[in-house]
Protein backbone atom coordinates (compact mmCIF):
# COMPACT_ATOMS: atom_id res chain seq x y z
CA UNK A 1 0.00 0.00 0.00
CA UNK A 2 2.79 2.36 0.96
CA UNK A 3 4.57 1.52 -2.28
CA UNK A 4 1.42 2.34 -4.20
CA UNK A 5 1.15 5.79 -2.55
CA UNK A 6 4.86 6.53 -3.01
CA UNK A 7 4.61 5.58 -6.64
CA UNK A 8 1.62 7.84 -7.05
CA UNK A 9 3.39 10.75 -5.35
CA UNK A 10 6.29 10.42 -7.74
CA UNK A 11 4.29 9.83 -10.91
CA UNK A 12 4.45 12.95 -13.11
CA UNK A 13 0.99 12.14 -14.47
CA UNK A 14 -0.29 12.89 -10.97
CA UNK A 15 2.17 15.52 -9.75
CA UNK A 16 2.30 17.77 -12.79
CA UNK A 17 -0.41 16.77 -15.29
CA UNK A 18 -3.40 16.12 -13.00
CA UNK A 19 -4.16 19.66 -11.87
CA UNK A 20 -4.04 21.27 -15.34
CA UNK A 21 -6.15 18.41 -16.71
CA UNK A 22 -8.69 18.91 -13.92
CA UNK A 23 -8.85 22.65 -14.67
CA UNK A 24 -9.34 21.89 -18.38
CA UNK A 25 -12.21 19.56 -17.58
CA UNK A 26 -13.83 22.22 -15.38
CA UNK A 27 -13.31 24.77 -18.13
CA UNK A 28 -14.93 22.55 -20.77
CA UNK A 29 -17.86 21.64 -18.55
CA UNK A 30 -18.21 25.24 -17.33
CA UNK A 31 -18.20 26.90 -20.76
CA UNK A 32 -20.35 24.23 -22.41
CA UNK A 33 -22.69 24.15 -19.40
CA UNK A 34 -23.34 27.89 -19.44
CA UNK A 35 -23.69 27.95 -23.24
CA UNK A 36 -26.03 24.94 -23.17
CA UNK A 37 -28.34 26.61 -20.66
CA UNK A 38 -28.26 29.94 -22.51
CA UNK A 39 -29.19 28.32 -25.82
CA UNK A 40 -31.14 25.27 -24.64
CA UNK A 41 -33.52 27.11 -22.31
CA UNK A 42 -34.97 29.35 -25.03
CA UNK A 43 -34.99 26.33 -27.37
CA UNK A 44 -37.02 24.31 -24.86
CA UNK A 45 -39.42 27.22 -24.33
CA UNK A 46 -39.93 27.59 -28.09
CA UNK A 47 -40.46 23.83 -28.46
CA UNK A 48 -43.08 23.98 -25.70
CA UNK A 49 -45.00 27.06 -26.79
CA UNK A 50 -45.06 26.24 -30.50
CA UNK A 51 -46.51 22.75 -30.03
CA UNK A 52 -50.08 22.30 -31.29
CA UNK A 53 -52.45 23.93 -28.81
CA UNK A 54 -49.54 25.75 -27.14
CA UNK A 55 -49.24 29.40 -26.15
CA UNK A 56 -47.91 30.32 -29.58
CA UNK A 57 -48.79 27.27 -31.63
CA UNK A 58 -46.70 27.15 -34.78
CA UNK A 59 -46.62 23.77 -36.41
CA UNK A 60 -43.91 24.40 -39.06
CA UNK A 61 -41.49 25.95 -36.57
CA UNK A 62 -42.16 23.19 -34.07
CA UNK A 63 -41.55 20.53 -36.71
CA UNK A 64 -38.33 22.12 -37.94
CA UNK A 65 -36.90 22.68 -34.48
CA UNK A 66 -38.15 19.55 -32.78
CA UNK A 67 -38.50 17.03 -35.54
CA UNK A 68 -35.50 18.02 -37.62
CA UNK A 69 -32.85 19.99 -35.71
CA UNK A 70 -33.19 18.41 -32.27
CA UNK A 71 -33.91 14.85 -33.30
CA UNK A 72 -31.17 14.71 -35.93
CA UNK A 73 -28.53 16.18 -33.62
CA UNK A 74 -29.56 13.76 -30.91
CA UNK A 75 -29.33 10.80 -33.26
CA UNK A 76 -25.63 11.41 -33.97
CA UNK A 77 -23.33 9.72 -31.43
CA UNK A 78 -21.17 12.31 -29.72
CA UNK A 79 -17.89 10.77 -30.87
CA UNK A 80 -18.96 11.21 -34.50
CA UNK A 81 -20.55 14.62 -33.94
CA UNK A 82 -17.36 16.13 -32.51
CA UNK A 83 -15.29 14.90 -35.45
CA UNK A 84 -17.85 16.21 -37.94
CA UNK A 85 -17.78 19.59 -36.23
CA UNK A 86 -14.01 20.09 -36.51
CA UNK A 87 -14.20 22.51 -39.50
CA UNK A 88 -17.00 24.48 -37.85
CA UNK A 89 -15.07 24.67 -34.58
CA UNK A 90 -11.94 25.86 -36.38
CA UNK A 91 -13.98 28.55 -38.13
CA UNK A 92 -15.66 29.63 -34.90
CA UNK A 93 -12.78 29.71 -32.39
CA UNK A 94 -9.75 29.47 -34.70
CA UNK A 95 -8.60 26.06 -33.47
CA UNK A 96 -9.95 22.56 -33.07
CA UNK A 97 -7.68 21.69 -30.14
CA UNK A 98 -7.97 22.53 -26.46
CA UNK A 99 -10.81 22.89 -23.99
CA UNK A 100 -12.32 26.00 -25.63
CA UNK A 101 -12.61 24.16 -28.96
CA UNK A 102 -14.04 21.09 -27.24
CA UNK A 103 -16.69 23.29 -25.63
CA UNK A 104 -18.14 24.02 -29.06
CA UNK A 105 -18.99 20.42 -29.90
CA UNK A 106 -20.00 19.72 -26.30
CA UNK A 107 -22.48 22.59 -26.43
CA UNK A 108 -23.92 21.52 -29.77
CA UNK A 109 -24.32 17.97 -28.51
CA UNK A 110 -25.96 19.01 -25.23
CA UNK A 111 -28.30 21.81 -26.37
CA UNK A 112 -30.91 19.50 -27.97
CA UNK A 113 -30.71 17.16 -24.99
CA UNK A 114 -31.24 19.99 -22.52
CA UNK A 115 -33.88 21.56 -24.77
CA UNK A 116 -35.95 18.38 -24.54
CA UNK A 117 -35.51 18.31 -20.76
CA UNK A 118 -36.73 21.93 -20.59
CA UNK A 119 -39.70 21.09 -22.79
CA UNK A 120 -40.59 18.16 -20.53
CA UNK A 121 -40.26 20.36 -17.42
CA UNK A 122 -42.59 22.98 -18.86
CA UNK A 123 -45.09 20.31 -19.78
CA UNK A 124 -45.32 19.39 -16.10
CA UNK A 125 -46.64 22.85 -15.23
CA UNK A 126 -50.38 22.41 -14.71
CA UNK A 127 -52.24 23.93 -17.70
CA UNK A 128 -54.72 25.48 -15.25
CA UNK A 129 -51.95 27.83 -14.11
CA UNK A 130 -51.47 29.03 -17.67
CA UNK A 131 -55.24 29.48 -18.02
CA UNK A 132 -55.19 31.55 -14.83
CA UNK A 133 -52.30 33.67 -16.12
CA UNK A 134 -54.12 34.14 -19.41
CA UNK A 135 -57.46 34.96 -17.77
CA UNK A 136 -55.80 37.63 -15.64
CA UNK A 137 -54.57 39.33 -18.79
CA UNK A 138 -50.92 38.24 -19.03
CA UNK A 139 -49.19 38.70 -22.35
CA UNK A 140 -47.53 35.59 -23.76
CA UNK A 141 -44.15 36.87 -22.66
CA UNK A 142 -45.44 37.52 -19.14
CA UNK A 143 -46.98 34.07 -19.02
CA UNK A 144 -43.64 32.49 -19.92
CA UNK A 145 -41.46 34.73 -17.81
CA UNK A 146 -43.60 35.24 -14.72
CA UNK A 147 -45.50 31.95 -14.55
CA UNK A 148 -44.21 29.13 -16.76
CA UNK A 149 -40.49 29.36 -15.97
CA UNK A 150 -40.86 30.12 -12.21
CA UNK A 151 -43.35 27.28 -11.81
CA UNK A 152 -40.99 24.88 -13.59
CA UNK A 153 -37.92 26.03 -11.59
CA UNK A 154 -37.44 22.88 -9.46
CA UNK A 155 -37.71 20.64 -12.50
CA UNK A 156 -35.48 22.92 -14.59
CA UNK A 157 -32.87 22.80 -11.81
CA UNK A 158 -32.93 19.01 -11.91
CA UNK A 159 -32.58 19.16 -15.71
CA UNK A 160 -29.52 21.41 -15.47
CA UNK A 161 -27.94 19.01 -12.98
CA UNK A 162 -28.56 16.05 -15.28
CA UNK A 163 -27.12 17.98 -18.21
CA UNK A 164 -23.95 18.98 -16.34
CA UNK A 165 -23.41 15.37 -15.28
CA UNK A 166 -23.84 14.28 -18.91
CA UNK A 167 -21.38 17.00 -19.94
CA UNK A 168 -18.76 15.63 -17.57
CA UNK A 169 -19.13 12.29 -19.30
CA UNK A 170 -18.96 13.77 -22.79
CA UNK A 171 -15.96 15.93 -21.82
CA UNK A 172 -13.88 12.78 -21.24
CA UNK A 173 -14.64 11.74 -24.79
CA UNK A 174 -13.82 15.22 -26.08
CA UNK A 175 -10.45 14.85 -24.35
CA UNK A 176 -9.49 12.07 -26.72
CA UNK A 177 -9.51 14.21 -29.84
CA UNK A 178 -7.57 17.09 -28.40
CA UNK A 179 -9.92 18.63 -25.90
CA UNK A 180 -7.56 17.86 -23.06
CA UNK A 181 -8.78 17.37 -19.53
CA UNK A 182 -9.08 14.31 -17.36
CA UNK A 183 -10.29 12.17 -20.25
CA UNK A 184 -7.07 12.58 -22.17
CA UNK A 185 -4.98 12.03 -19.05
CA UNK A 186 -6.81 8.80 -18.32
CA UNK A 187 -6.40 7.68 -21.92
CA UNK A 188 -2.73 8.57 -22.29
CA UNK A 189 -1.47 7.34 -18.95
CA UNK A 190 -4.11 4.95 -17.70
CA UNK A 191 -4.77 3.19 -20.99
CA UNK A 192 -1.82 3.65 -23.34
CA UNK A 193 0.87 3.39 -20.62
CA UNK A 194 -1.23 0.97 -18.64
CA UNK A 195 -0.79 2.86 -15.36
CA UNK A 196 -3.82 1.57 -13.54
CA UNK A 197 -3.19 3.79 -10.50
CA UNK A 198 -3.58 6.91 -12.66
CA UNK A 199 -6.84 5.54 -14.03
CA UNK A 200 -8.03 4.83 -10.49
CA UNK A 201 -7.23 8.34 -9.25
CA UNK A 202 -9.03 9.93 -12.20
CA UNK A 203 -12.05 7.70 -11.69
CA UNK A 204 -12.24 8.73 -8.04
CA UNK A 205 -11.99 12.40 -9.02
CA UNK A 206 -14.76 12.03 -11.62
CA UNK A 207 -17.01 10.17 -9.22
CA UNK A 208 -16.48 12.88 -6.59
CA UNK A 209 -17.09 15.62 -9.15
CA UNK A 210 -20.37 14.07 -10.27
CA UNK A 211 -21.45 13.58 -6.65
CA UNK A 212 -20.64 17.20 -5.90
CA UNK A 213 -22.61 18.47 -8.90
CA UNK A 214 -25.60 16.27 -8.04
CA UNK A 215 -25.52 17.31 -4.40
CA UNK A 216 -25.29 21.00 -5.26
CA UNK A 217 -28.05 20.65 -7.86
CA UNK A 218 -30.34 18.89 -5.41
CA UNK A 219 -29.67 21.55 -2.79
CA UNK A 220 -30.63 24.31 -5.21
CA UNK A 221 -33.79 22.44 -6.25
CA UNK A 222 -34.82 22.02 -2.61
CA UNK A 223 -34.44 25.75 -2.07
CA UNK A 224 -36.60 26.77 -5.02
CA UNK A 225 -39.21 24.04 -4.60
CA UNK A 226 -42.29 25.32 -2.79
CA UNK A 227 -44.65 22.64 -4.01
CA UNK B 1 -73.60 43.22 -14.85
CA UNK B 2 -72.78 40.58 -17.40
CA UNK B 3 -74.80 39.84 -20.50
CA UNK B 4 -74.26 36.96 -22.90
CA UNK B 5 -76.10 36.95 -26.20
CA UNK B 6 -76.45 33.98 -28.51
CA UNK B 7 -73.04 32.58 -27.67
CA UNK B 8 -71.95 29.76 -29.93
CA UNK B 9 -68.85 27.63 -29.97
CA UNK B 10 -68.27 25.01 -32.60
CA UNK B 11 -65.34 22.62 -32.46
CA UNK B 12 -64.30 20.65 -35.46
CA UNK B 13 -63.37 17.14 -34.51
CA UNK B 14 -62.69 14.26 -36.89
CA UNK B 15 -64.55 16.04 -39.73
CA UNK B 16 -67.59 16.56 -37.55
CA UNK B 17 -68.82 19.85 -36.10
CA UNK B 18 -69.44 19.68 -32.39
CA UNK B 19 -71.74 22.41 -31.13
CA UNK B 20 -70.43 22.75 -27.58
CA UNK B 21 -72.44 25.96 -27.12
CA UNK B 22 -75.48 26.34 -29.27
CA UNK B 23 -76.78 29.86 -28.70
CA UNK B 24 -76.51 30.63 -24.99
CA UNK B 25 -78.17 33.83 -23.77
CA UNK B 26 -77.86 34.96 -20.16
CA UNK B 27 -78.19 38.19 -18.21
CA UNK B 28 -76.76 38.52 -14.73
CA UNK B 29 -77.53 41.73 -12.86
CA UNK B 30 -75.91 42.42 -9.50
CA UNK B 31 -76.78 39.13 -7.89
CA UNK B 32 -75.62 35.54 -7.94
CA UNK B 33 -76.61 33.58 -11.00
CA UNK B 34 -75.99 29.87 -11.22
CA UNK B 35 -75.48 27.89 -14.39
CA UNK B 36 -76.06 24.25 -13.64
CA UNK B 37 -75.52 21.35 -15.95
CA UNK B 38 -74.16 17.85 -16.07
CA UNK B 39 -70.79 17.04 -17.52
CA UNK B 40 -70.89 17.36 -21.26
CA UNK B 41 -73.57 20.06 -21.13
CA UNK B 42 -71.10 22.73 -22.21
CA UNK B 43 -70.22 24.24 -18.81
CA UNK B 44 -66.47 24.18 -19.35
CA UNK B 45 -66.79 25.64 -22.82
CA UNK B 46 -69.04 28.38 -21.44
CA UNK B 47 -66.46 29.24 -18.78
CA UNK B 48 -63.63 29.28 -21.30
CA UNK B 49 -65.61 31.54 -23.64
CA UNK B 50 -66.68 33.89 -20.84
CA UNK B 51 -63.16 34.09 -19.44
CA UNK B 52 -62.07 34.57 -23.06
CA UNK B 53 -59.61 31.73 -22.83
CA UNK B 54 -61.28 30.53 -26.03
CA UNK B 55 -62.79 32.74 -28.69
CA UNK B 56 -66.47 31.96 -29.18
CA UNK B 57 -67.47 31.10 -32.75
CA UNK B 58 -70.15 33.77 -32.60
CA UNK B 59 -72.15 35.73 -30.07
CA UNK B 60 -71.49 38.58 -27.68
CA UNK B 61 -70.18 38.80 -24.10
CA UNK B 62 -70.74 42.18 -22.48
CA UNK B 63 -69.65 43.41 -19.09
CA UNK B 64 -71.26 46.67 -17.99
CA UNK B 65 -71.95 47.51 -21.61
CA UNK B 66 -68.40 46.85 -22.83
CA UNK B 67 -68.32 44.17 -25.46
CA UNK B 68 -65.47 41.83 -24.57
CA UNK B 69 -65.74 39.80 -27.74
CA UNK B 70 -65.18 42.90 -29.87
CA UNK B 71 -62.07 44.46 -28.36
CA UNK B 72 -58.70 43.69 -29.90
CA UNK B 73 -56.10 41.75 -27.91
CA UNK B 74 -54.24 44.52 -26.06
CA UNK B 75 -57.47 46.16 -24.97
CA UNK B 76 -58.87 42.75 -24.21
CA UNK B 77 -56.20 42.29 -21.57
CA UNK B 78 -57.33 45.52 -19.94
CA UNK B 79 -60.99 44.59 -20.31
CA UNK B 80 -60.31 41.28 -18.57
CA UNK B 81 -59.70 43.19 -15.38
CA UNK B 82 -63.43 43.78 -15.18
CA UNK B 83 -63.84 40.04 -14.84
CA UNK B 84 -62.34 38.03 -11.97
CA UNK B 85 -62.15 34.27 -12.48
CA UNK B 86 -62.20 31.73 -9.64
CA UNK B 87 -61.10 28.27 -10.77
CA UNK B 88 -62.09 24.86 -9.48
CA UNK B 89 -58.57 24.07 -8.32
CA UNK B 90 -57.66 27.69 -7.47
CA UNK B 91 -54.71 27.45 -9.91
CA UNK B 92 -52.36 29.40 -7.65
CA UNK B 93 -48.70 29.79 -8.57
CA UNK B 94 -46.67 27.52 -6.28
CA UNK B 95 -43.48 29.50 -6.80
CA UNK B 96 -45.00 32.68 -5.34
CA UNK B 97 -45.98 33.56 -1.80
CA UNK B 98 -49.67 34.05 -1.07
CA UNK B 99 -49.26 37.83 -1.17
CA UNK B 100 -47.41 37.65 -4.49
CA UNK B 101 -50.15 35.41 -5.88
CA UNK B 102 -52.87 37.92 -4.98
CA UNK B 103 -50.71 40.76 -6.27
CA UNK B 104 -50.09 39.09 -9.64
CA UNK B 105 -52.95 40.79 -11.55
CA UNK B 106 -51.81 44.14 -10.14
CA UNK B 107 -48.25 43.40 -11.28
CA UNK B 108 -49.63 42.96 -14.80
CA UNK B 109 -51.53 46.23 -14.46
CA UNK B 110 -48.25 47.99 -13.64
CA UNK B 111 -49.10 48.89 -10.04
CA UNK B 112 -46.06 49.70 -7.87
CA UNK B 113 -44.74 47.15 -5.39
CA UNK B 114 -45.75 48.91 -2.18
CA UNK B 115 -49.26 49.55 -3.43
CA UNK B 116 -49.58 45.97 -4.68
CA UNK B 117 -48.59 44.53 -1.33
CA UNK B 118 -50.98 46.86 0.51
CA UNK B 119 -53.88 45.87 -1.73
CA UNK B 120 -53.04 42.16 -1.51
CA UNK B 121 -52.87 42.35 2.28
CA UNK B 122 -56.24 44.11 2.39
CA UNK B 123 -57.82 41.46 0.15
CA UNK B 124 -56.34 38.63 2.21
CA UNK B 125 -57.96 40.24 5.25
CA UNK B 126 -61.25 40.32 3.38
CA UNK B 127 -61.14 36.55 2.75
CA UNK B 128 -59.99 35.79 6.28
CA UNK B 129 -56.35 34.95 5.58
CA UNK B 130 -54.60 38.06 6.88
CA UNK B 131 -51.87 35.97 8.53
CA UNK B 132 -51.00 33.75 5.58
CA UNK B 133 -49.34 36.33 3.30
CA UNK B 134 -45.80 34.96 3.54
CA UNK B 135 -46.74 31.30 3.17
CA UNK B 136 -46.66 29.38 -0.11
CA UNK B 137 -49.79 27.76 -1.59
CA UNK B 138 -48.60 24.23 -0.74
CA UNK B 139 -48.75 25.12 2.96
CA UNK B 140 -52.47 25.92 2.82
CA UNK B 141 -55.52 23.66 2.86
CA UNK B 142 -57.78 23.35 -0.18
CA UNK B 143 -60.33 25.74 1.27
CA UNK B 144 -57.66 28.29 2.14
CA UNK B 145 -56.21 28.05 -1.36
CA UNK B 146 -59.64 28.74 -2.79
CA UNK B 147 -59.91 31.82 -0.54
CA UNK B 148 -56.62 33.02 -1.98
CA UNK B 149 -58.00 32.32 -5.46
CA UNK B 150 -61.00 34.51 -4.65
CA UNK B 151 -58.79 37.29 -3.27
CA UNK B 152 -56.68 37.16 -6.44
CA UNK B 153 -59.80 37.32 -8.63
CA UNK B 154 -60.83 40.48 -6.76
CA UNK B 155 -57.45 42.20 -7.04
CA UNK B 156 -58.36 44.36 -10.02
CA UNK B 157 -61.73 45.44 -8.52
CA UNK B 158 -63.75 43.54 -11.13
CA UNK B 159 -67.45 44.10 -11.80
CA UNK B 160 -68.09 40.42 -12.35
CA UNK B 161 -66.84 37.35 -10.55
CA UNK B 162 -66.91 34.20 -12.66
CA UNK B 163 -66.69 31.07 -10.50
CA UNK B 164 -65.98 27.79 -12.28
CA UNK B 165 -67.00 24.89 -10.03
CA UNK B 166 -65.55 26.83 -7.08
CA UNK B 167 -66.33 24.15 -4.49
CA UNK B 168 -66.27 20.92 -6.45
CA UNK B 169 -62.86 19.99 -5.08
CA UNK B 170 -63.77 20.78 -1.46
CA UNK B 171 -65.37 18.87 1.40
CA UNK B 172 -68.94 19.79 2.45
CA UNK B 173 -68.00 21.98 5.43
CA UNK B 174 -65.42 23.95 3.43
CA UNK B 175 -67.88 24.21 0.55
CA UNK B 176 -70.30 25.98 2.87
CA UNK B 177 -67.61 28.40 4.06
CA UNK B 178 -66.52 29.28 0.52
CA UNK B 179 -70.10 29.79 -0.67
CA UNK B 180 -70.84 32.02 2.33
CA UNK B 181 -67.71 34.01 1.55
CA UNK B 182 -68.74 34.51 -2.09
CA UNK B 183 -72.19 35.63 -0.91
CA UNK B 184 -70.75 38.07 1.61
CA UNK B 185 -68.31 39.52 -0.92
CA UNK B 186 -71.11 40.03 -3.43
CA UNK B 187 -73.09 42.07 -0.90
CA UNK B 188 -70.05 44.01 0.23
CA UNK B 189 -68.57 44.81 -3.18
CA UNK B 190 -71.74 44.93 -5.28
CA UNK B 191 -70.51 42.24 -7.65
CA UNK B 192 -72.40 40.28 -10.24
CA UNK B 193 -71.46 36.67 -9.62
CA UNK B 194 -71.79 33.88 -12.15
CA UNK B 195 -71.35 30.42 -10.66
CA UNK B 196 -70.93 27.46 -13.00
CA UNK B 197 -71.59 24.19 -11.21
CA UNK B 198 -73.00 20.70 -11.40
CA UNK B 199 -74.13 20.74 -7.77
CA UNK B 200 -77.71 21.65 -6.95
CA UNK B 201 -76.56 22.39 -3.39
CA UNK B 202 -74.45 25.29 -4.59
CA UNK B 203 -77.41 26.76 -6.47
CA UNK B 204 -79.68 26.28 -3.48
CA UNK B 205 -77.26 27.92 -1.11
CA UNK B 206 -76.21 31.10 -2.89
CA UNK B 207 -77.98 31.66 -6.18
CA UNK B 208 -80.72 34.22 -6.72
CA UNK B 209 -81.34 33.00 -10.23
CA UNK B 210 -80.39 29.96 -12.21
CA UNK B 211 -80.09 28.57 -15.73
CA UNK B 212 -80.09 24.93 -16.66
CA UNK B 213 -77.59 24.15 -19.40
CA UNK B 214 -78.11 21.08 -21.51
CA UNK B 215 -76.45 20.11 -24.78
CA UNK B 216 -75.07 23.62 -25.17
CA UNK B 217 -78.45 25.30 -24.69
CA UNK B 218 -80.15 27.03 -21.78
CA UNK B 219 -83.30 24.97 -21.35
CA UNK B 220 -84.67 26.62 -18.19
CA UNK B 221 -83.83 29.97 -16.71
CA UNK B 222 -85.17 32.47 -14.21
CA UNK B 223 -85.22 33.58 -10.58
CA UNK B 224 -84.60 30.56 -8.38
CA UNK B 225 -87.96 30.67 -6.54
CA UNK B 226 -89.80 31.02 -9.84
CA UNK B 227 -88.03 28.16 -11.56
CA UNK B 228 -88.33 25.85 -8.57
CA UNK B 229 -92.01 26.86 -8.20
CA UNK B 230 -92.75 25.76 -11.75
CA UNK B 231 -94.48 22.42 -11.42
CA UNK B 232 -92.75 19.76 -13.41
CA UNK B 233 -89.75 21.90 -14.45
CA UNK B 234 -86.44 20.07 -14.53
CA UNK B 235 -84.85 22.32 -11.92
CA UNK B 236 -87.84 21.97 -9.63
CA UNK B 237 -87.66 18.21 -9.99
CA UNK B 238 -83.93 18.07 -9.41
CA UNK B 239 -84.23 20.11 -6.22
CA UNK B 240 -87.48 18.71 -4.85
CA UNK B 241 -87.81 15.60 -6.95
CA UNK B 242 -89.24 12.51 -5.32
CA UNK B 243 -87.88 9.06 -5.84
CA UNK B 244 -90.18 6.71 -7.70
CA UNK B 245 -92.40 4.93 -5.21
CA UNK B 246 -92.19 1.20 -4.81
CA UNK B 247 -94.83 -0.83 -6.51
CA UNK B 248 -98.20 -0.18 -4.94
CA UNK B 249 -101.41 -2.09 -5.22
CA UNK B 250 -103.73 -0.02 -7.47
CA UNK B 251 -106.58 -1.06 -5.20
CA UNK B 252 -105.01 1.10 -2.46
CA UNK B 253 -105.47 4.26 -4.50
CA UNK B 254 -103.95 6.42 -7.16
CA UNK B 255 -101.02 8.75 -6.62
CA UNK B 256 -101.45 12.52 -6.85
CA UNK B 257 -98.39 14.72 -7.28
CA UNK B 258 -98.55 18.08 -5.48
CA UNK B 259 -96.30 21.16 -5.44
CA UNK B 260 -97.29 23.63 -2.74
CA UNK B 261 -95.48 26.98 -2.72
CA UNK B 262 -95.94 29.18 0.32
CA UNK B 263 -94.57 32.55 1.38
CA UNK B 264 -93.31 32.03 4.87
CA UNK B 265 -93.52 28.51 6.22
CA UNK B 266 -97.18 27.54 6.02
CA UNK B 267 -97.75 24.66 3.70
CA UNK B 268 -101.47 24.19 4.37
CA UNK B 269 -102.87 22.86 1.12
CA UNK B 270 -102.63 19.17 1.96
CA UNK B 271 -104.28 19.47 5.35
CA UNK B 272 -106.91 21.79 3.90
CA UNK B 273 -107.75 19.24 1.21
CA UNK B 274 -107.81 16.48 3.78
CA UNK B 275 -110.32 18.42 5.90
CA UNK B 276 -112.39 19.30 2.86
CA UNK B 277 -112.80 15.71 1.73
CA UNK B 278 -112.88 14.30 5.24
CA UNK B 279 -110.26 11.65 4.48
CA UNK B 280 -106.63 10.98 5.40
CA UNK B 281 -104.25 11.07 2.48
CA UNK B 282 -101.49 8.54 2.65
CA UNK B 283 -98.22 10.38 1.98
CA UNK B 284 -95.88 8.05 0.09
CA UNK B 285 -93.11 10.55 -0.65
CA UNK B 286 -92.40 14.15 0.32
CA UNK B 287 -89.73 16.82 0.30
CA UNK B 288 -89.65 20.35 1.68
CA UNK B 289 -87.13 23.08 0.87
CA UNK B 290 -86.88 26.73 1.85
CA UNK B 291 -85.35 29.15 -0.63
CA UNK B 292 -85.26 32.92 -0.28
CA UNK B 293 -88.09 33.07 2.27
CA UNK B 294 -90.33 30.80 0.24
CA UNK B 295 -91.20 27.27 1.26
CA UNK B 296 -91.66 24.59 -1.35
CA UNK B 297 -93.45 21.38 -0.50
CA UNK B 298 -93.56 18.48 -2.87
CA UNK B 299 -95.84 15.58 -1.98
CA UNK B 300 -96.96 12.33 -3.48
CA UNK B 301 -100.13 11.11 -1.78
CA UNK B 302 -102.45 8.21 -2.42
CA UNK B 303 -106.12 8.97 -3.03
CA UNK B 304 -108.15 5.92 -2.07
CA UNK B 305 -111.32 4.87 -3.80
CA UNK B 306 -114.12 5.80 -3.83
CA UNK B 307 -112.67 9.35 -3.82
CA UNK B 308 -111.80 10.42 -7.37
CA UNK B 309 -108.20 11.71 -7.68
CA UNK B 310 -109.35 14.15 -10.37
CA UNK B 311 -111.63 15.80 -7.84
CA UNK B 312 -108.74 16.21 -5.39
CA UNK B 313 -106.58 17.76 -8.10
CA UNK B 314 -109.38 20.16 -9.08
CA UNK B 315 -109.84 21.18 -5.46
CA UNK B 316 -106.09 21.79 -5.03
CA UNK B 317 -106.04 23.88 -8.21
CA UNK B 318 -108.85 25.90 -6.65
CA UNK B 319 -106.55 26.55 -3.67
CA UNK B 320 -103.87 27.78 -6.09
CA UNK B 321 -101.72 24.69 -5.65
CA UNK B 322 -100.04 22.75 -8.44
CA UNK B 323 -101.27 19.19 -8.62
CA UNK B 324 -101.67 16.38 -11.10
CA UNK B 325 -102.79 12.82 -11.04
CA UNK B 326 -99.62 10.78 -11.04
CA UNK B 327 -98.72 7.86 -13.13
CA UNK B 328 -100.39 4.60 -12.23
CA UNK B 329 -98.68 3.07 -9.28
CA UNK B 330 -97.45 0.19 -11.37
CA UNK B 331 -95.89 2.58 -13.85
CA UNK B 332 -94.20 4.60 -11.15
CA UNK B 333 -91.64 1.87 -10.73
CA UNK B 334 -89.09 2.45 -13.46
Amino acid sequence: MNDFLTELANNPAITTALWPAFVETLLMVGIAGVATVLIGLPLGVVLFITQPGGLAANRPLNLVLGGVVVNITRSIPYAILMLTLVPFTRWLVGTSIGPIAASVSLTIACVPFFGRLVEASLREVHPGKLDAAHAMGSTRFQTVWKVLLPEAKPSLGAGITTTVVALIGYSAMAGLIGGGGLGRLAYNYGYQRYQLEVMAVILVILVLLVQLVQWAGDAVVRRVDHR
Amino acid sequence: MIAVTDLKKVYRQANRDIHALDGVTLTVPENVHGVIGQSGAGKSTLVRCLALLDRPTSGVVEINGVELTAVPSAELRRARRRLGVVFQHANLFDSRTITANVAYPLELAGVGRAERTAKATELLGLVGLAEAGDAHPAQLSGGQRQRVGIARALATDPDVLLCDEPTSALDPATTGEILDLISALKDRLGLAVLVITHEMNVVKRICDSVSLLEDGRVVESGPLTEVVGTFGSRLSESLLGLHPSPQLDPALGRPVEILDVAKGTELSALTAASRHFGVDFQVVAASVEQLGGVTFGRWRVLVKPPLNPGEVVAHLHGLGVHAAVGADATEVVR
